[in-house]
């Protein structure tokens, strides 16, 4: 199991543990980690870890606007906007699944998942804006 | 971004997840992780969202010269990367969208 992977379920297990779930436990092996409480956990995988989302905006920021430190500010707010929803979506998954029901599969298959290709959309509606922010300095 | 495009991807993302809850549940009653365990069903899912991915890209007036193509490179980043299809689709789309605008 990769470190960013580790990462992500190390601190969606604290946030679940902060917003109240009790016993939550955290638990990592060769395929992924579990966390939550004792016969509703949930695991979290390689694939969870929002590392080829993250990778796919990047590729958009990188590919459209070229190698600039505007690029490179983007990127970097991109994977912090990212692995941020990724540690929420993780972490409210746990409470859903700590609080039972059908919900937890409404929002791990749906909200969650739209919530996140959208925020993605939206940091690069704001791409223009932000290039325009640093070019200012050059201009002056 | 006009809110009538805007309207159209969320339709899009929300049609696309539409498949992923039965594929998620065949992989459950399966007990498997592997899509290619279930052959049948994943060329069902993939043929329901690559024709989604084409009528939103058709009703964006994408032109078919570049829809193929951008559905190809989605797919690759899909099934070499294990990168998320509709991020692939809606990053080449907007691309496109940008440089009309």
């Amino acid at each position: 199991m990769d470190w960013i992977t580790y990462k992500v379920s190390e601190l969606s297990h604290a946030l679940a543990t902060a917003l109240g779930v009790a016993n939550c436990e955290f638990s990592c092996f060769m395929d992924g980690c579990r966390i939550g409480a004792e016969g509703k956990m949930i695991n979290v995988l390689e694939g969870c870890n929002g590392l080829m989302l993250a990778l796919v905006y990047e590729c958009y920021i990188v590919g459209s606007g070229g190698w600039k430190w505007s690029s490179l500010a983007q990127v970097i707010a991109g994977i912090i906007v990212v692995q941020f929803f990724n540690v929420l979506r993780i972490g409210m998954l746990v409470v859903l699944r700590d609080l039972g029901g059908d919900i937890y599969f409404f929002f791990i298959k749906y909200v969650f998942n739209v919530l996140i290709y959208i925020s993605i959309l939206f940091l690069w509606i704001l791409k223009p804006y932000v290039n325009r922010f640093f070019e200012k300095p050059n201009e002056a | 971004m006009k809110l009538r495009d805007f309207g159209i991807v969320i339709v899009y993302i929300t049609l696309h997840f539409l498949s992923s809850g039965p594929m998620n549940y065949l992989l459950f009653i399966n007990q498997t992780r592997d899509l290619f365990d279930i052959p049948v069903a994943l060329a069902i899912g993939t043929t329901y969202k690559v024709i989604i991915a084409f009528a939103f890209l058709k009703i964006q007036k994408v032109e078919l010269i570049y829809i193929l193509p951008i559905i190809g490179l989605a797919l690759i980043t899909r099934i070499l990367f294990h990168g998320p299809f509709p991020v692939g689709i809606l990053a080449e789309w907007f691309y496109l969208y940008t440089r009309k605008e």
